[in-house]
């Protein structure tokens, strides 16, 4: 993954908090992601106008004690709504 | 045992003792991972994550999680069916149509705590027969692809389904000009309702539905007609009905139904065996209960829904005596009995001879399904129509 690239949210996807629980699902498909608070954020970054970069930043700017992890655990969160069909980089 | 759960959690009004009898169910069931799904076939799968919940059962958090996604699902499908309804509703209410919600889209909002509870495929409304046209035009202007009949008989109850694509679903709605098929031996219209529409809201919109007594009995019709030997009954339908007749005991017309419509106190007599119906029910209401039939729950498992082939070391015993001999249960509702009349005659006479006359049905009919293509009961509901 590059993080000049732009993750962008595929339609009919969904985030709901249930139960205490951050749920990210698809309307007719039956895979379901559980969310973190860090995830349900990034998931929510998505909006085809950022870079990666910019949501790493974005994210380094209100966890500045965890900027560390961020980079690593953004990419990681990006390459899972990826494969599960969630996102589509443009 | 999660037949006897799954049959529990199809009601509406769930008790404290109800809560109690989950608990005891829940620690008999030895496969949870089937539950979801077959929750969800039967309609259920909000239903049983709520009161899995709220009664603090404890199971599987795999099996959590697949009931919470259902039921997540069925909420956004019930949002986007609820927008789609205040627009048709309105569009005919300009054009000065005047529209009965049917079954579970109405269902939802006037029974259910939550509308999300109930599962909903399609939309069902009731128009004029002399509307319904005006009705299905409306909806292609709305985006619907919506297809006029080919030919003025009607022998369908609606006209042909009309879809349109909305946020990643399709929304189906159906424009009935009468709650029967044609060949079916009964019919009802909108001109031919015996009791007064009840109004009740959708999120600020005042929408109409049957009466009680009329709701009641296009229900039970509808388990009646599903309760046969191709196809089992959704227990949705039996928390629907139990709903009704359990919240509107004291308005509702017994009465009425005893003289009208007694096929509703027959299937209320059954479904108390599995999900016991209110005190307030069964003293507002005539309801025979006699001892419990064998096999409560147990679906008709014979030819013709299970293909007619021998079974290993067993031949075709097994799928002869599923045939002939199904459960008490099924066959007191596939015959509309209630728990106390005699099964003597349906189990020894009527019951062989129905399989007998689908046998015989199926062998001289098959030649005209297959060479037009034409279901032989929609060919004598065409008749009907021309008759007339």
């Amino acid at each position: 993954m590059n993080i000049t690239q732009i993750p962008k949210k595929q339609p009919d996807y969904y985030l709901e908090v249930m139960d205490g629980e951050i749920l990210l699902f698809h309307l007719s498909r039956r895979n379901i992601l559980y969310c973190n608070q860090t995830a349900s954020i990034i998931w929510q970054l998505c909006d085809g106008k950022r870079t990666v970069q910019d949501i790493i930043t974005v994210l380094s700017n209100t966890y500045p004690e965890s900027t560390d992890s961020i980079i690593e655990q953004t990419k990681s969160l990006l390459e899972q709504f990826q494969k599960q069909g969630a996102i589509q980089f443009v | 045992m999660s037949t006897q759960l799954l049959t529990l959690c199809s009601r509406i009004n769930f008790t404290e003792e109800n809560y109690q009898q989950l608990l005891e169910f829940s620690k008999q069931v030895e496969i949870w991972d089937d539950i979801p799904l077959l929750a969800e076939q039967q309609g259920l799968a909000p239903l049983v994550c709520r009161y899995l919940k709220d009664g603090k059962i404890e199971h599987p958090n795999n099996v959590r999680r697949e009931l919470q996604a259902l039921y997540l699902r069925h909420k956004h499908a019930n949002r986007i069916l609820t927008e789609s309804l205040h627009e048709i509703l309105s569009a005919f209410q300009q054009a000065g149509i005047r529209a009965i919600l049917l079954k579970g889209m109405a269902l939802s909002y006037l029974l259910y705590p939550e509308p999300n509870l109930r599962p909903k495929r399609d939309m069902d409304i009731l128009v004029k027969k002399s509307e319904a046209k005006q009705a299905q035009q409306i909806l292609a202007n709305l985006g619907f692809d919506a297809p006029l009949p080919n030919n003025e008989l009607y022998s369908d109850k609606h006209l042909p389904i009309a879809d349109r694509q909305s946020q990643g679903m399709t929304v189906s709605v159906e424009i009935h000009h009468n709650l029967f098929d044609a060949y079916y031996p009964i019919s009802m219209t909108f001109d031919d309702l015996t009791v007064p529409q009840i109004s009740f809201p959708i999120d600020g919109t005042t929408a109409y539905t049957l009466g009680y007594e009329d709701m009641l009995w296009h229900l039970c019709q509808h388990v009646a007609y599903h309760a046969n030997v191709w196809e089992p009954i959704r227990l949705i339908w039996v928390a629907d009905i139990v709903g009704i007749a359990e919240k509107f005991a004291l308005d509702i017309d017994w009465t009425h139904i005893t003289k009208e419509y007694p096929l509703i106190l027959n299937m209320l007599s059954l479904f108390h065996c599995f999900t016991p119906l209110s005190a307030q029910l069964l003293s507002a209401a005539p309801i025979k209960v006699g001892p419990k039939p064998q096999g409560i729950g147990e679906e008709f498992s014979g030819w013709p829904r299970v293909p007619f082939k021998p079974q290993e070391n067993k031949g075709y015993k097994p799928i002869l005596r599923a045939t002939l001999f199904p459960s008490e249960w099924w066959l007191r509702l596939h015959y509309g009995l209630d728990t106390t009349q005699y099964l003597f005659l349906y189990r020894l006479i009527k019951h062989p001879l129905y399989i007998f006359a689908i046998a015989s049905w199926r062998s001289v009919f098959a030649k005209l399904w297959y060479r037009w293509q034409i279901h032989p009961l929609k060919l004598v509901g065409r008749l009907k129509q021309s008759v007339k």
